[in-house]
Protein backbone atom coordinates (compact mmCIF):
# COMPACT_ATOMS: atom_id res chain seq x y z
CA UNK A 1 0.00 0.00 0.00
CA UNK A 2 2.73 2.40 1.03
CA UNK A 3 4.61 1.57 -2.10
CA UNK A 4 1.58 2.41 -4.22
CA UNK A 5 1.19 5.86 -2.63
CA UNK A 6 4.91 6.50 -2.95
CA UNK A 7 4.72 5.61 -6.63
CA UNK A 8 1.83 8.06 -7.25
CA UNK A 9 3.66 10.76 -5.32
CA UNK A 10 6.72 10.20 -7.41
CA UNK A 11 4.70 10.55 -10.58
CA UNK A 12 3.19 13.82 -9.35
CA UNK A 13 6.50 15.21 -8.36
CA UNK A 14 8.04 14.25 -11.69
CA UNK A 15 6.20 17.19 -13.30
CA UNK A 16 7.63 19.70 -10.86
CA UNK A 17 11.00 21.23 -11.14
CA UNK A 18 12.94 21.25 -7.97
CA UNK A 19 15.44 23.67 -9.45
CA UNK A 20 15.59 27.16 -8.03
CA UNK A 21 14.23 29.87 -10.30
CA UNK A 22 16.66 32.65 -11.12
CA UNK A 23 15.15 35.60 -12.96
CA UNK A 24 18.01 37.90 -12.33
CA UNK A 25 20.37 38.39 -15.28
CA UNK A 26 23.77 39.70 -14.84
CA UNK A 27 24.75 42.15 -17.52
CA UNK A 28 28.12 43.63 -18.27
CA UNK A 29 28.93 46.93 -16.78
CA UNK A 30 26.74 49.71 -18.22
CA UNK A 31 28.70 52.70 -17.31
CA UNK A 32 31.96 53.35 -15.83
CA UNK A 33 33.67 56.17 -14.18
CA UNK A 34 36.37 55.77 -16.77
CA UNK A 35 34.51 57.39 -19.74
CA UNK A 36 36.22 57.97 -23.08
CA UNK A 37 37.87 61.31 -23.32
CA UNK A 38 36.19 63.56 -25.93
CA UNK A 39 38.75 64.73 -28.37
CA UNK A 40 38.70 68.39 -29.01
CA UNK A 41 38.25 68.82 -32.75
CA UNK A 42 39.99 71.35 -34.81
CA UNK A 43 37.23 73.89 -35.75
CA UNK A 44 38.49 74.14 -39.30
CA UNK A 45 38.29 70.39 -39.72
CA UNK A 46 34.79 70.30 -38.21
CA UNK A 47 33.67 72.97 -40.58
CA UNK A 48 35.09 71.04 -43.51
CA UNK A 49 33.28 67.87 -42.45
CA UNK A 50 30.02 69.75 -42.07
CA UNK A 51 30.52 71.24 -45.52
CA UNK A 52 31.18 67.82 -47.02
CA UNK A 53 28.04 66.40 -45.45
CA UNK A 54 25.98 69.29 -46.78
CA UNK A 55 27.44 68.94 -50.25
CA UNK A 56 26.60 65.27 -50.31
CA UNK A 57 22.99 65.97 -49.34
CA UNK A 58 22.52 68.71 -51.93
CA UNK A 59 23.96 66.43 -54.57
CA UNK A 60 21.49 63.73 -53.61
CA UNK A 61 18.57 66.17 -53.71
CA UNK A 62 19.71 67.38 -57.11
CA UNK A 63 19.87 63.87 -58.51
CA UNK A 64 16.42 63.09 -57.10
CA UNK A 65 14.99 66.20 -58.71
CA UNK A 66 16.64 65.30 -61.97
CA UNK A 67 15.04 61.88 -61.99
CA UNK A 68 11.65 63.22 -60.99
CA UNK A 69 11.65 65.50 -64.02
CA UNK A 70 12.05 62.66 -66.47
CA UNK A 71 9.66 63.04 -69.39
CA UNK A 72 6.69 60.75 -69.74
CA UNK A 73 7.83 57.68 -71.65
CA UNK A 74 6.30 57.23 -75.09
CA UNK A 75 5.46 53.56 -74.92
CA UNK A 76 4.36 53.44 -78.51
CA UNK A 77 7.74 54.74 -79.68
CA UNK A 78 9.81 52.09 -77.92
CA UNK A 79 10.07 48.58 -79.12
CA UNK A 80 9.30 45.83 -76.66
CA UNK A 81 12.61 44.32 -75.48
CA UNK A 82 11.45 40.71 -75.58
CA UNK A 83 9.88 41.02 -79.03
CA UNK A 84 12.87 42.83 -80.44
CA UNK A 85 15.23 39.92 -79.71
CA UNK A 86 14.21 37.99 -82.81
CA UNK A 87 13.38 40.86 -85.13
CA UNK A 88 14.98 39.12 -88.10
CA UNK A 89 12.52 36.23 -87.72
CA UNK A 90 9.62 38.64 -87.68
CA UNK A 91 10.01 40.15 -91.11
CA UNK A 92 7.21 39.44 -93.53
CA UNK A 93 8.01 38.04 -96.92
CA UNK A 94 6.32 40.56 -99.14
CA UNK A 95 5.27 39.30 -102.49
CA UNK A 96 6.24 41.64 -105.30
CA UNK A 97 3.12 43.62 -106.08
CA UNK A 98 2.02 43.61 -109.69
CA UNK A 99 1.81 46.90 -111.57
CA UNK A 100 -1.99 46.73 -111.73
CA UNK A 101 -2.25 46.52 -107.96
CA UNK A 102 0.06 49.50 -107.47
CA UNK A 103 -1.98 51.44 -110.00
CA UNK A 104 -5.21 50.50 -108.26
CA UNK A 105 -3.87 51.70 -104.93
CA UNK A 106 -2.74 55.00 -106.39
CA UNK A 107 -6.19 55.42 -107.89
CA UNK A 108 -7.90 54.71 -104.58
CA UNK A 109 -5.73 57.34 -102.90
CA UNK A 110 -6.57 59.91 -105.56
CA UNK A 111 -10.26 59.14 -105.39
CA UNK A 112 -10.23 59.51 -101.64
CA UNK A 113 -8.43 62.80 -101.87
CA UNK A 114 -10.97 64.11 -104.40
CA UNK A 115 -13.79 62.89 -102.21
CA UNK A 116 -12.44 64.69 -99.13
CA UNK A 117 -11.86 67.88 -101.09
CA UNK A 118 -15.41 67.77 -102.34
CA UNK A 119 -16.68 67.21 -98.81
CA UNK A 120 -14.65 70.12 -97.51
CA UNK A 121 -15.89 72.37 -100.31
CA UNK A 122 -19.45 71.34 -99.52
CA UNK A 123 -18.96 72.25 -95.85
CA UNK A 124 -17.51 75.63 -96.78
CA UNK A 125 -20.38 76.28 -99.12
CA UNK A 126 -22.87 75.30 -96.44
CA UNK A 127 -21.29 77.64 -93.90
CA UNK A 128 -21.23 80.58 -96.27
CA UNK A 129 -24.82 80.00 -97.37
CA UNK A 130 -25.98 79.80 -93.75
CA UNK A 131 -24.14 83.02 -92.94
CA UNK A 132 -25.67 84.74 -95.95
CA UNK A 133 -29.17 83.60 -94.96
CA UNK A 134 -28.66 84.64 -91.36
CA UNK A 135 -27.35 88.08 -92.31
CA UNK A 136 -30.37 88.74 -94.50
CA UNK A 137 -32.70 87.40 -91.78
CA UNK A 138 -31.16 89.78 -89.25
CA UNK A 139 -31.44 92.67 -91.67
CA UNK A 140 -35.13 91.88 -92.14
CA UNK A 141 -35.59 91.65 -88.38
CA UNK A 142 -34.01 95.06 -87.93
CA UNK A 143 -36.60 96.44 -90.32
CA UNK A 144 -39.39 94.86 -88.26
CA UNK A 145 -38.33 95.82 -84.77
CA UNK A 146 -35.13 97.29 -83.35
CA UNK A 147 -35.87 95.75 -79.95
CA UNK A 148 -36.15 92.21 -81.32
CA UNK A 149 -33.04 92.77 -83.41
CA UNK A 150 -31.01 93.83 -80.37
CA UNK A 151 -32.19 90.71 -78.52
CA UNK A 152 -31.25 88.54 -81.49
CA UNK A 153 -27.70 89.78 -81.89
CA UNK A 154 -26.76 89.07 -78.28
CA UNK A 155 -24.11 86.36 -78.05
CA UNK A 156 -25.30 83.05 -76.64
CA UNK A 157 -22.83 81.98 -73.93
CA UNK A 158 -24.25 78.45 -73.82
CA UNK A 159 -22.87 77.77 -77.31
CA UNK A 160 -19.25 78.09 -76.21
CA UNK A 161 -17.78 75.61 -75.64
CA UNK A 162 -19.88 73.17 -77.62
CA UNK A 163 -19.22 69.47 -77.37
CA UNK A 164 -20.60 66.94 -79.79
CA UNK A 165 -20.30 63.23 -79.28
CA UNK A 166 -20.10 61.66 -82.69
CA UNK A 167 -22.50 58.86 -83.45
CA UNK A 168 -21.15 55.44 -82.40
CA UNK A 169 -21.09 52.52 -84.80
CA UNK A 170 -24.10 50.90 -83.18
CA UNK A 171 -27.21 52.48 -81.65
CA UNK A 172 -27.65 52.20 -77.87
CA UNK A 173 -29.47 49.14 -76.56
CA UNK A 174 -32.84 49.94 -74.97
CA UNK A 175 -33.13 49.33 -71.22
CA UNK A 176 -29.56 48.12 -71.04
CA UNK A 177 -28.45 47.38 -67.49
CA UNK A 178 -24.74 47.82 -67.13
CA UNK A 179 -23.00 45.08 -65.10
CA UNK A 180 -22.23 45.66 -61.43
CA UNK A 181 -18.75 46.50 -60.30
CA UNK A 182 -16.37 49.27 -59.54
CA UNK A 183 -14.63 51.24 -62.17
CA UNK A 184 -10.93 51.22 -61.47
CA UNK A 185 -8.82 53.44 -63.65
CA UNK A 186 -5.49 51.71 -64.10
CA UNK A 187 -3.97 54.36 -66.31
CA UNK A 188 -0.48 55.24 -65.12
CA UNK A 189 -0.24 58.84 -64.11
CA UNK A 190 2.87 60.91 -64.83
CA UNK A 191 3.33 64.07 -62.87
CA UNK B 1 -5.88 58.13 -115.01
CA UNK B 2 -8.30 57.79 -117.88
CA UNK B 3 -10.40 55.53 -115.74
CA UNK B 4 -10.33 58.06 -112.95
CA UNK B 5 -11.54 60.88 -115.17
CA UNK B 6 -14.25 58.71 -116.60
CA UNK B 7 -15.35 57.87 -113.07
CA UNK B 8 -15.74 61.51 -112.19
CA UNK B 9 -17.74 62.19 -115.31
CA UNK B 10 -19.98 59.22 -114.58
CA UNK B 11 -20.46 60.33 -111.01
CA UNK B 12 -21.36 63.88 -111.90
CA UNK B 13 -23.77 62.66 -114.56
CA UNK B 14 -25.45 60.41 -112.05
CA UNK B 15 -25.64 63.31 -109.59
CA UNK B 16 -27.24 65.59 -112.17
CA UNK B 17 -29.85 63.01 -113.10
CA UNK B 18 -30.63 62.43 -109.45
CA UNK B 19 -30.91 66.15 -108.77
CA UNK B 20 -33.24 66.61 -111.73
CA UNK B 21 -35.41 63.76 -110.52
CA UNK B 22 -35.61 65.21 -107.03
CA UNK B 23 -36.47 68.60 -108.40
CA UNK B 24 -39.27 67.14 -110.52
CA UNK B 25 -40.78 65.30 -107.60
CA UNK B 26 -40.40 68.37 -105.42
CA UNK B 27 -42.14 70.61 -107.93
CA UNK B 28 -44.88 68.04 -108.31
CA UNK B 29 -45.58 67.99 -104.61
CA UNK B 30 -45.21 71.73 -104.43
CA UNK B 31 -48.20 72.19 -106.70
CA UNK B 32 -50.27 69.87 -104.56
CA UNK B 33 -49.65 71.86 -101.40
CA UNK B 34 -49.38 75.42 -102.54
CA UNK B 35 -51.86 75.87 -105.27
CA UNK B 36 -55.07 76.06 -103.25
CA UNK B 37 -53.90 77.77 -100.09
CA UNK B 38 -51.08 80.17 -100.43
CA UNK B 39 -50.45 83.24 -102.49
CA UNK B 40 -46.77 83.95 -102.18
CA UNK B 41 -45.06 87.25 -101.86
CA UNK B 42 -41.39 87.83 -101.42
CA UNK B 43 -40.46 91.03 -99.71
CA UNK B 44 -42.95 93.09 -101.57
CA UNK B 45 -43.64 95.04 -98.39
CA UNK B 46 -43.18 98.37 -100.15
CA UNK B 47 -46.04 97.62 -102.50
CA UNK B 48 -48.47 96.85 -99.68
CA UNK B 49 -51.06 99.40 -98.55
CA UNK B 50 -50.18 101.26 -95.39
CA UNK B 51 -52.82 99.48 -93.32
CA UNK B 52 -51.41 96.07 -94.21
CA UNK B 53 -51.13 94.06 -90.98
CA UNK B 54 -48.01 91.96 -90.63
CA UNK B 55 -47.72 89.38 -87.93
CA UNK B 56 -44.43 87.93 -86.69
CA UNK B 57 -44.11 84.16 -86.46
CA UNK B 58 -41.22 81.97 -85.43
CA UNK B 59 -40.56 78.56 -86.90
CA UNK B 60 -38.16 75.94 -85.66
CA UNK B 61 -36.11 73.28 -87.38
CA UNK B 62 -36.04 70.66 -84.64
CA UNK B 63 -33.32 68.15 -85.46
CA UNK B 64 -32.47 64.75 -84.15
CA UNK B 65 -28.83 64.03 -84.92
CA UNK B 66 -27.79 60.55 -86.16
CA UNK B 67 -27.73 57.91 -83.43
CA UNK B 68 -25.47 55.51 -85.33
CA UNK B 69 -22.70 56.23 -87.80
CA UNK B 70 -23.72 55.83 -91.43
CA UNK B 71 -22.01 53.04 -93.38
CA UNK B 72 -18.83 53.98 -95.23
CA UNK B 73 -19.18 55.16 -98.78
CA UNK B 74 -17.52 53.12 -101.55
CA UNK B 75 -14.56 55.49 -101.75
CA UNK B 76 -14.07 55.47 -97.99
CA UNK B 77 -14.30 51.70 -97.74
CA UNK B 78 -11.80 51.14 -100.56
CA UNK B 79 -9.40 53.61 -98.98
CA UNK B 80 -9.73 51.94 -95.60
CA UNK B 81 -9.09 48.49 -97.12
CA UNK B 82 -6.02 49.64 -99.02
CA UNK B 83 -4.61 51.42 -95.98
CA UNK B 84 -5.04 48.44 -93.67
CA UNK B 85 -3.55 46.14 -96.31
CA UNK B 86 -0.50 48.40 -96.59
CA UNK B 87 -0.15 48.56 -92.85
CA UNK B 88 -0.26 44.80 -92.61
CA UNK B 89 2.39 44.43 -95.31
CA UNK B 90 4.75 46.81 -93.51
CA UNK B 91 4.29 45.27 -90.08
CA UNK B 92 6.38 42.69 -88.19
CA UNK B 93 5.08 39.23 -87.45
CA UNK B 94 3.59 38.94 -83.99
CA UNK B 95 4.10 36.09 -81.51
CA UNK B 96 0.99 34.28 -82.60
CA UNK B 97 2.01 34.38 -86.26
CA UNK B 98 5.46 33.07 -85.32
CA UNK B 99 3.76 30.21 -83.52
CA UNK B 100 1.62 29.53 -86.57
CA UNK B 101 4.70 29.40 -88.78
CA UNK B 102 6.44 27.06 -86.34
CA UNK B 103 3.43 24.76 -86.27
CA UNK B 104 3.31 24.69 -90.04
CA UNK B 105 6.99 23.77 -90.22
CA UNK B 106 6.50 21.01 -87.64
CA UNK B 107 3.58 19.58 -89.57
CA UNK B 108 5.67 19.47 -92.75
CA UNK B 109 8.50 17.75 -90.96
CA UNK B 110 6.13 15.28 -89.39
CA UNK B 111 4.71 14.34 -92.78
CA UNK B 112 8.21 13.91 -94.11
CA UNK B 113 9.29 11.68 -91.21
CA UNK B 114 6.14 9.58 -91.46
CA UNK B 115 6.73 9.10 -95.18
CA UNK B 116 10.23 7.91 -94.45
CA UNK B 117 8.97 5.69 -91.62
CA UNK B 118 11.26 7.25 -89.03
CA UNK B 119 10.75 7.85 -85.33
CA UNK B 120 8.64 10.92 -84.55
CA UNK B 121 10.37 11.62 -81.21
CA UNK B 122 12.84 14.06 -82.70
CA UNK B 123 10.04 16.45 -83.70
CA UNK B 124 9.83 17.92 -80.20
CA UNK B 125 6.13 18.74 -80.48
CA UNK B 126 4.57 20.56 -77.55
CA UNK B 127 1.16 19.70 -76.23
CA UNK B 128 -1.38 22.53 -76.15
CA UNK B 129 -4.23 24.17 -78.01
CA UNK B 130 -3.34 24.52 -81.67
CA UNK B 131 -3.20 27.94 -83.26
CA UNK B 132 -5.90 26.96 -85.72
CA UNK B 133 -8.28 26.16 -82.87
CA UNK B 134 -7.42 29.40 -81.05
CA UNK B 135 -7.93 31.35 -84.23
CA UNK B 136 -11.31 29.72 -84.79
CA UNK B 137 -12.46 30.47 -81.23
CA UNK B 138 -11.34 34.07 -81.42
CA UNK B 139 -13.04 34.56 -84.75
CA UNK B 140 -16.25 33.15 -83.30
CA UNK B 141 -16.06 35.54 -80.38
CA UNK B 142 -15.30 38.47 -82.69
CA UNK B 143 -18.32 37.60 -84.83
CA UNK B 144 -20.57 37.84 -81.79
CA UNK B 145 -19.59 41.53 -81.53
CA UNK B 146 -20.38 42.28 -85.15
CA UNK B 147 -22.44 45.45 -85.58
CA UNK B 148 -26.13 44.66 -85.99
CA UNK B 149 -28.04 45.21 -89.19
CA UNK B 150 -29.56 48.65 -88.61
CA UNK B 151 -32.54 48.02 -90.85
CA UNK B 152 -33.66 45.23 -88.48
CA UNK B 153 -33.65 47.39 -85.34
CA UNK B 154 -35.09 50.51 -86.89
CA UNK B 155 -38.77 51.25 -86.50
CA UNK B 156 -40.37 51.78 -89.89
CA UNK B 157 -42.69 54.52 -88.70
CA UNK B 158 -42.46 58.17 -89.65
CA UNK B 159 -43.69 59.16 -86.19
CA UNK B 160 -40.91 57.30 -84.41
CA UNK B 161 -37.55 58.77 -83.53
CA UNK B 162 -36.15 55.28 -83.82
CA UNK B 163 -36.23 55.35 -87.60
CA UNK B 164 -33.20 55.97 -89.85
CA UNK B 165 -30.56 55.73 -87.12
CA UNK B 166 -27.82 56.97 -89.42
CA UNK B 167 -29.65 60.02 -90.75
CA UNK B 168 -30.57 63.41 -89.46
CA UNK B 169 -34.31 63.77 -88.79
CA UNK B 170 -36.36 66.95 -88.83
CA UNK B 171 -39.83 67.48 -87.32
CA UNK B 172 -42.66 68.50 -89.64
CA UNK B 173 -46.20 69.12 -88.41
CA UNK B 174 -49.74 70.01 -89.40
CA UNK B 175 -51.21 72.68 -87.14
CA UNK B 176 -54.61 74.18 -86.33
CA UNK B 177 -53.34 77.67 -85.41
CA UNK B 178 -56.19 77.96 -82.90
CA UNK B 179 -58.93 77.42 -85.48
CA UNK B 180 -60.97 74.31 -84.59
CA UNK B 181 -61.80 72.98 -88.06
CA UNK B 182 -58.65 74.08 -89.86
CA UNK B 183 -55.63 71.89 -90.59
CA UNK B 184 -52.58 73.49 -92.18
CA UNK B 185 -50.49 71.78 -94.83
CA UNK B 186 -47.29 70.05 -93.70
CA UNK B 187 -44.55 72.43 -92.63
CA UNK B 188 -42.20 73.30 -89.79
CA UNK B 189 -43.85 74.09 -86.45
CA UNK B 190 -44.80 77.81 -86.30
CA UNK B 191 -45.86 79.95 -83.38
CA UNK B 192 -47.04 83.58 -83.38
CA UNK B 193 -44.84 86.03 -81.53
CA UNK B 194 -46.30 87.69 -78.43
CA UNK B 195 -45.52 91.20 -77.28
CA UNK B 196 -42.76 91.51 -74.71
CA UNK B 197 -40.82 88.38 -75.55
CA UNK B 198 -37.75 87.98 -77.71
CA UNK B 199 -37.91 85.73 -80.76
CA UNK B 200 -35.83 83.12 -79.01
CA UNK B 201 -38.26 83.07 -76.10
CA UNK B 202 -41.07 82.50 -78.59
CA UNK B 203 -39.19 79.54 -80.03
CA UNK B 204 -38.55 78.15 -76.57
CA UNK B 205 -42.24 78.53 -75.73
CA UNK B 206 -43.21 76.67 -78.88
CA UNK B 207 -40.70 73.89 -78.09
CA UNK B 208 -42.02 73.63 -74.54
CA UNK B 209 -45.52 73.09 -75.90
CA UNK B 210 -44.32 70.64 -78.57
CA UNK B 211 -41.82 68.47 -76.77
CA UNK B 212 -42.50 66.41 -73.68
CA UNK B 213 -40.78 67.90 -70.60
CA UNK B 214 -38.58 64.78 -70.27
CA UNK B 215 -36.96 65.63 -73.56
CA UNK B 216 -34.51 68.45 -73.91
CA UNK B 217 -34.44 70.59 -77.02
CA UNK B 218 -31.72 73.23 -77.20
CA UNK B 219 -32.13 76.28 -79.38
CA UNK B 220 -28.92 77.21 -81.19
CA UNK B 221 -28.19 80.89 -80.83
CA UNK B 222 -30.28 84.00 -80.38
CA UNK B 223 -30.33 84.97 -84.04
CA UNK B 224 -32.79 83.58 -86.58
CA UNK B 225 -31.35 81.66 -89.52
CA UNK B 226 -34.00 82.23 -92.16
CA UNK B 227 -36.46 85.01 -92.88
CA UNK B 228 -39.48 84.49 -95.06
CA UNK B 229 -42.59 86.56 -95.54
CA UNK B 230 -45.87 85.84 -97.22
CA UNK B 231 -49.39 87.20 -97.43
CA UNK B 232 -52.30 85.20 -96.12
CA UNK B 233 -55.13 84.15 -98.40
CA UNK B 234 -58.31 86.13 -97.72
CA UNK B 235 -59.93 83.21 -95.88
CA UNK B 236 -57.10 83.05 -93.36
CA UNK B 237 -56.89 86.81 -92.79
CA UNK B 238 -59.95 86.96 -90.57
CA UNK B 239 -58.98 84.37 -87.98
CA UNK B 240 -55.25 85.11 -88.12
CA UNK B 241 -56.12 88.76 -87.45
CA UNK B 242 -53.40 89.74 -89.92
CA UNK B 243 -52.85 90.08 -93.65
CA UNK B 244 -49.43 88.46 -93.83
CA UNK B 245 -46.74 86.75 -91.86
CA UNK B 246 -43.08 87.45 -91.34
CA UNK B 247 -41.47 84.19 -90.41
CA UNK B 248 -38.16 83.85 -88.61
CA UNK B 249 -36.79 80.33 -88.44
CA UNK B 250 -34.51 79.06 -85.68
CA UNK B 251 -32.72 75.78 -85.25
CA UNK B 252 -32.94 73.44 -82.27
CA UNK B 253 -31.34 70.14 -81.40
CA UNK B 254 -33.07 67.32 -79.56
CA UNK B 255 -31.05 65.50 -76.90
CA UNK B 256 -31.48 61.80 -76.06
CA UNK B 257 -33.27 59.74 -74.80
CA UNK B 258 -35.61 59.84 -77.76
CA UNK B 259 -39.10 59.00 -76.51
CA UNK B 260 -41.01 61.67 -78.35
CA UNK B 261 -44.60 62.19 -77.37
CA UNK B 262 -46.79 64.90 -78.78
CA UNK B 263 -47.94 67.28 -76.07
CA UNK B 264 -49.38 70.21 -78.01
CA UNK B 265 -53.12 70.32 -78.72
CA UNK B 266 -52.51 72.67 -81.60
CA UNK B 267 -50.53 70.12 -83.58
CA UNK B 268 -52.76 67.67 -85.41
CA UNK B 269 -50.14 65.44 -86.95
CA UNK B 270 -46.38 65.15 -87.00
CA UNK B 271 -43.60 63.30 -88.77
CA UNK B 272 -39.86 62.89 -88.42
CA UNK B 273 -38.39 63.14 -91.89
CA UNK B 274 -34.93 62.94 -93.41
CA UNK B 275 -33.28 65.63 -95.46
CA UNK B 276 -34.44 64.16 -98.81
CA UNK B 277 -37.99 63.66 -97.56
CA UNK B 278 -38.16 67.16 -96.11
CA UNK B 279 -38.32 68.69 -99.60
CA UNK B 280 -41.82 67.41 -100.28
CA UNK B 281 -43.22 68.75 -96.99
CA UNK B 282 -42.12 72.33 -97.52
CA UNK B 283 -43.57 74.88 -99.86
CA UNK B 284 -43.31 77.22 -101.64
CA UNK B 285 -40.07 76.61 -103.49
CA UNK B 286 -38.14 79.62 -102.30
CA UNK B 287 -38.86 78.84 -98.66
CA UNK B 288 -38.02 75.17 -99.22
CA UNK B 289 -34.68 76.00 -100.79
CA UNK B 290 -33.76 78.26 -97.89
CA UNK B 291 -34.60 75.60 -95.32
CA UNK B 292 -32.89 72.82 -97.25
CA UNK B 293 -29.66 74.78 -97.53
CA UNK B 294 -29.74 75.11 -93.75
CA UNK B 295 -30.15 71.42 -93.01
CA UNK B 296 -27.00 69.59 -94.01
CA UNK B 297 -26.11 65.97 -93.52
Amino acid sequence: MNRLIAGQLNRCLAGLSLQQQRNIHLTPLQSSVFTKKIKKLDPALAKMREERKRNKLTKEIRSMQKHSKKPKPLDEMYIDVISSRNLNERSRTIAHLPFEELERRALVHKQYSTDRTRLCARDQQHISSVLRLQTSALAALKGVSEELYQAAIQPDPTLVPSTYHGPPETPPIDNYESPDGDYVDTTRMWE
Amino acid sequence: MMYFQRRIVEMSCAGRVLARRQLCSAIGSCYVHTAPAIATSNDGANLRPSNFRWRIYTGVILERFPIAAPPLSDVERQYKDVKSQMELENSFLNNFELRQLKEKATALKRAQLEAEGKNLDQLGETIGISTAELDYNWQKKADSFAPPDLSKIEVDDEKSLKRKFDRKLVLVVRQRFGVPDYVSPWSLPYVAHRDGESLRQTVERSLASLVHPDLKATVTGNAPFVYYSRTFPTKTRAHANADGMKLFVYKAVLSPPFNFKLTSDDVVDYKWVTHDELAKYLSPRKFRNKILSLVIE
